[in-house]
């Protein structure tokens, strides 16, 4: 384990661009907190509130960490030439997984509604992961090829 | 002097081996292309969510144009694409600069303070807006809040942030994109793993899965993204006679209402001699036909012939103003769409129907039988079903 911050850390610098964004962005988001507050019944600030931290938060304590072991696995356990193509379909795969979830489960089907989540979507991200790593395992391929050439 | 606090590697270097100096993953140069490009797609889909709010206004100082007719399809698949587009963007973007997250001390100055708060309006209004708009198109609302306004005004917040943070970082994202990038960029882009995904194979893996997302969902009506269309969530040849129903009679709870003898169309409010007409009357009218589409807020959108009575005749006849607006309202007794301002330059357009037919057919059922109203550049929301009613203002 080394020190994180370390001597050539860079201290962050705020030229005058910074205080002019600082300038614009802040009524537009006055705005935005003000029209929130003020469509309240609406609005349903608990839940609004919840869902709007709770992106980050799960963003930072559940996806990121989760991405981190994995990421720290693969450096442990691909051979080295297959490292990149892995780490790209690995990327990709949860993407494809985690946009795919509410359609997968069809929590928003409707009866009267045909036209609507009206595929199997678990096959649809079953191919989208198949395909995804066909062009890894294709790009692993290209890699051992090249190393042999050399 | 280093510091004595110490965080675990993989948090330090975020996993995939990345030292930050010299990392291609890590760096200002990749953190700045990822940026622009997410502000762009954020731009645009912040644009084209504004235009679909106002289609939506019930202001006539703001009249929103009839014409071109096709636009708010365009709008609103540019909106769905760019909003799907932007995911893989902002995960990789946060994945990009999640050391910084780590960084200590956690505050350097007060503009590093004011930047650092800025963060949770930008990252989590960002992730706010994808997934409650990612959840609408799929339909599935497991929170209390009335999802338009909530998504409309974390819009703006996450705009502000966007603007305050593009401020915030000009002179950063100058430097990065200089040539040779920044002073600690990684001047060839390759990874600093042996065999690790370098910057180039990191962006085009990312715009290969952010174009595949946004194409497979905007599929349902972007015809050449068809093949694509693994995660389409609208299949536009399902539906009765041919034509997709985003909501049914017996959802809405219509059936009865609309197929009653007892059924009258009214033009009530501002007329000099109010109205009332049986179906029978109505279909004995002149009609006009138009081919026109219903484009919804979850980016569908098809066309279709559509044959009924042109509205400014109806109200030419109940002795409206000429350049009048009314409310059309539905049979629906609940919902936010069970009516919907028709601002004069609808009613006064030659297209503006309250329809009979679609396709040469009578109106299906869930296609608004008896009677609805079908307009050009018009949300689909505000293309009233089972009209019982034209309120003038």
């Amino acid at each position: 384990m080394k020190a994180f911050l370390t001597s050539d850390e860079p201290r962050p610098t705020y030229t005058k661009g910074f205080w002019i964004g600082l300038v614009f962005a802040t009524p537009v988001v006055a705005y935005g907190l003000r029209g929130a507050l003020a469509n309240l019944p609406d609005v349903q600030l608990t839940s609004f509130v919840i869902y709007f931290v709770g992106g980050a938060v799960v963003h930072d304590l559940v996806l990121a960490p989760v991405a981190c072991i994995v990421g720290w696995v693969v450096l442990r356990v691909v051979p080295k030439v297959a490292i990149g193509p892995v780490q790209a379909a690995l990327m990709a795969s949860g993407v494809v997984g985690l946009i795919s979830w509410p359609f997968v489960r069809g929590y928003g089907i409707t009866d009267g509604e045909p036209s609507f989540l009206s595929r199997n979507y678990a096959t649809s991200v079953l191919t989208a992961w198949a395909i995804i790593w066909a062009i890894a395992a294709a790009a692993i391929v290209s890699r051992v090829l090249t190393a042999r050439r050399r | 002097m280093a510091a004595t606090i110490e965080w675990p590697d993989v948090i330090r270097r975020g996993s995939d081996g990345e030292e930050r100096a010299g990392s291609p993953l890590r760096d200002e140069r990749t953190a700045a292309i990822l940026g622009i490009a997410l502000g762009i797609s954020f731009t645009v889909c912040f644009a084209t969510g504004l235009y679909s709010h106002w289609a939506q206004s019930t202001d006539p100082l703001i009249a929103f144009p009839a014409r071109p007719a096709g636009l708010y399809r365009v709008t609103q698949a540019t909106h769905v694409f760019t909003g799907v587009l932007s995911i893989p963007l902002l995960l990789a973007k946060l994945w990009t600069v999640l050391p910084k997250f780590f960084r200590l001390p956690p505050v350097a100055s007060v503009p590093h303070l004011i930047e650092r708060v800025s963060l949770l309006p930008l990252v989590g209004g960002g992730l706010f807006l994808l997934v409650t708009g990612l959840n609408n198109v799929a339909a599935w609302y497991p929170w209390e809040f009335g999802f338009v306004a909530a998504h409309y005004w974390a819009a703006w917040i996450t705009i502000g942030a966007l603007i305050a943070h593009v401020g915030a970082k000009s002179s950063t994202t100058r430097r990065a994109l200089r040539r040779g990038g920044g002073d600690g960029d990684s001047r060839d882009g390759e990874s600093r793993v042996d065999g690790g995904l370098g910057r180039r194979g990191f962006f085009a893996s990312i715009g290969a899965l952010a174009f595949f997302l946004a194409a497979s969902v905007e599929s349902q009506s972007i015809a050449p993204f068809r093949p694509l269309g693994l995660l389409s969530p609208r299949d536009l040849s399902k539906g009765p006679q041919g034509f997709p129903v985003n909501s049914s009679a017996a959802r809405r709870g219509v059936t009865e209402t609309a197929t009653s003898p007892d059924y009258r169309l009214r033009v009530t409010g501002a007329v000099s001699s109010e109205l009332s007409f049986t179906l029978d009357e109505l279909r004995a009218m002149p009609r006009h036909e138009a081919e026109l589409p219903i484009a919804c807020v979850e980016g569908w959108s098809k066309s279709a012939r559509w044959a009924g009575i042109r509205l400014r005749d109806l109200l030419a006849m109940a002795g409206a103003a000429e350049r009048a607006s009314c409310t059309v309202v539905s049979l629906q007794e609940r919902g936010g769409f069970r009516s919907s301002f028709v601002n004069h330059d609808h009613a006064g357009d030659p297209d503006t129907l309250l329809a009979l037919e679609i396709n040469g057919e009578d109106l299906h059922i869930d296609h608004g039988f008896p009677v609805r109203l079908i307009g050009p550049n018009r949300p689909g929301v505000n293309q009233t079903k089972w009209v019982t009613e034209v309120r003038v203002s």
